[in-house]
């Protein structure tokens, strides 16, 4: 196993009080396994990589749980200990790649610049590698290409550089956080294609951030769909595809675009807002959006348990509980 | 590049140029001339001196001699100040008013820009709150009243410097304090907020994903985006500073421009006025221009928009 994060809680502590962003995460992921992190806007994505990253700052604080990389619980380790493993162990890419490179440097002085601090790589040699890195991500005439600066590549093409910059030190682990948000629909997928052929040729591990169902099956085996700093279903990319048991994984994947459909038309957002997470209502924090939500429901949290059918696939609904089933059984199914 | 440069060029000669028509004109529209005085010269003299002067030629004559000396240098005789010509007195005032200028410039950066920085790294602790506390009293100052209390306390009860005159470096100290207490002052608010908006940008944290560790995060990637508007506020402040500040040259003793430049308008001494309207312009065209150029050097997006595309 290279990664167990284990009942992750992290919380920024503002003005108004304490906003449980994280709220209990447990997710794994082997060496060189894809697995995507899917939610809506605000539900503790990001946090979640942060907090792996060791790169959470006041007011916000890992209050409890574990995040075992490689043996080592990285919530322990020193500020030291964690600045060489980011970036080197595991490398990390945003959202938005016109405002995550530096304006005023070089693209190869921030290609460089990684490989120097933890390789001690310099001079000519870290110039060829970091030739090689561009044209590995796939960006023409790279020599060239080296001595521009940010504003002279498009976006697509920023966010290449991006990788390269994360897997630089050919990391073990690569959080990518909506690498695909920001860019054109075409452009998605070509990113999403390169990522893929850099793990099948590096074999590194991917966390894959997002909030588009759509753009995860292309790469990710394993889904964990997170709502209100809660992880409300997991399991198979199929499973979470045709199978999804939880109402919220419903309006997700009724929320993606698809190729055939008409131009026209509207695609399904979820109705209403997620939950404050200031003041988090008692019980299952969707149910307040939800079409079938019980009395239950409003009361207290469901669990994250193993669905009837398969064991890897779980969700935390009332409706999957066996009292709750007699009463539902068939307004069962898949998307609506 | 090069044809950027020459746009440039161009430009300041003509923003120089109508500078000093704009005060040629202004300064022929205040009543009353060089020799007029509250007795009344005789008529047969005054037609003399005005001869001599070319003042009695009709202005539009008056101006083309003026600027056709102008094109070789030659910024005409001082009316008030007999047998001194405006290029000796520009000569004479400039050196001590660059030199003080330079050094508090100097200073305002070498103690502006790190108590900026430190204040932004630790904002909201103690640290910054001092800083902070001490910028607004020194932005709140105005510099002939620390000239007059630096003068009080290290000349005159002290006595560790001298309290006026000009010459030793001993005696550029207190004025270079005086003059320093505002753009010291600004210059550590500027680098403060514009650091602490830099420190909440993406490509900070990007940074910080890669392992650099804090000081590293600062330096190589903070530093020099933060630093622009600073740079923007040092051409005004290089200019104003080398070329004099009246009241602080008046409190101890230097022989600046600043004071030539108050008592000529007084005079109506006409080329005074000019000479050194358009040497202190000119001074400050060609400093902005070279904060154009730290700017790209600075900025590659400025550099690539403004010159590579041309
Ligand atoms: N620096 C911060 N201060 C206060 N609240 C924060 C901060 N960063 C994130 N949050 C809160 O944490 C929650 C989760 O945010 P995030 O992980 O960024 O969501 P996403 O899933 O869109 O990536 C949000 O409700 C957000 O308001
Ligand atoms: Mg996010």
């Amino acid at each position: 196993m290279l990664l167990a994060v284990n009942d992750l809680r992290t919380s920024f502590f503002t003005y108004a009080g304490e906003v449980k962003a994280v709220d209990g995460v447990s997710f794994s992921l082997d060496e060189g396994e894809a697995v995507a992190l899917v939610g809506e806007s605000g539900c503790g994505k990001s946090v979640t990589a942060l907090s792996i990253m060791g790169l959470i700052n006041p007011p916000g604080k890992i209050l409890s749980g574990s995040i075992v990389f490689n043996g080592r619980d990285l919530i322990r380790l020193s500020e030291r200990e964690l600045r060489h493993i980011r970036g080197n162990e595991i490398g990390m890419i945003f959202q938005d790649p016109m405002t995550s490179l530096n304006p005023v440097l070089s693209i190869g002085t921030q290609i460089i610049e990684v490989r120097r601090l933890h390789q001690g790589l310099r001079g000519r040699v870290a110039r060829q590698r970091a030739v090689e890195l561009l044209s590995m991500v796939g960006i023409p005439s790279p020599g060239e290409r080296l001595r521009q600066y940010p504003h002279q590549f498009s976006g697509g093409m920023r966010q290449r550089v991006m990788i390269a910059m994360a897997l630089a030190c050919q990391p073990k682990l690569l959080i990518a956080d909506e690498p695909t948000t920001a860019l054109d629909v075409t452009i998605q997928a070509q990113i999403i294609e390169l990522m893929k052929e850099l793990q099948a040729q590096l074999g590194m591990a991917i966390i894959l951030i997002t909030h588009d169902l759509g753009v995860v099956a292309g790469l990710a085996k394993k889904v964990y769909v997170m709502y209100a700093g809660r992880i409300v279903e997991s399991g198979s990319v199929d499973r979470i595809y045709y199978h999804a048991r939880h109402p919220y994984t419903w309006g997700l994947l009724a929320s993606v675009p698809r190729l055939d459909d008409k131009p026209k038309k509207r695609l399904v957002p979820i109705q209403g807002q997620p939950p404050d997470l200031l003041a988090p209502p008692p019980g299952c924090a969707f149910a307040s959006r939800c079409r079938y939500a019980m009395r239950i429901c409003v009361q207290e949290n469901p669990a994250l348990l193993p669905s009837s059918d398969d064991a890897e696939h779980r969700v935390a609904c009332w409706r999957e509980d066996p009292e709750a089933a007699a009463f539902i059984g068939a307004s069962r199914g898949g998307v609506a | 590049m090069i044809k950027f440069l020459i746009r440039r060029l161009l430009s300041m000669v003509l923003v120089l140029w109508v500078i000093a028509t704009v005060t040629f004109i202004f300064m022929h529209l205040i009543p009353g001339g060089p020799f007029t005085r509250e007795k009344k010269l005789p008529a047969a003299i005054m037609r003399n001196i005005e001869a001599r002067y070319h003042l009695n030629d009709p202005l539009p004559k008056q101006y083309l001699d003026y600027f056709r000396n102008l094109l070789r240098g030659d910024l005409g005789p001082s009316y008030t100040y007999e047998g001194r010509t405006v290029n000796e007195i520009s000569a004479d005032g400039f050196p001590g008013a660059a030199t003080l200028g330079l050094a508090a410039v100097g200073i305002a950066l070498l103690i502006g820009i790190p108590a900026g920085i430190i204040s932004a790294l630790y904002r909201s602790k103690w640290q910054d709150n001092l800083a902070m506390l001490l910028a607004t009293i020194f932005v709140s100052v105005p510099n002939f009243i620390l000239a007059s209390l630096l003068m009080l306390v290290f000349a005159l009860k002290l006595r560790w410097f001298p309290a006026a005159m000009w010459g030793e470096p001993s005696q550029i100290v207190l004025p270079a304090l005086a003059l320093t207490g505002f753009p010291t002052a600004f210059i550590s608010r500027l680098t403060r907020s514009s650091m602490v908006e830099v420190m909440q940008q993406d490509y900070i944290r990007t940074a910080r994903a890669k392992g650099l560790s804090n000081l590293a995060v600062v330096v190589r990637h903070a530093l020099k985006n933060s630093l622009i508007p600073v740079v923007t506020y040092l051409g005004p402040l290089l200019a104003g500073n080398m070329t004099g500040r009246f009241l602080v040259e008046n409190i101890f003793a230097i022989p600046g421009l600043g004071r030539y430049f108050v008592t000529s308008i007084y005079n109506r001494d006409y080329t005074v006025i000019l000479g050194v309207t358009i040497f202190y312009s000119s001074l400050l065209v060609v400093l902005n221009f070279l904060v154009d150029l730290t700017y790209a050097w600075i900025d590659p997006r400025i550099r690539f928009t403004d010159s590579g595309k041309e």
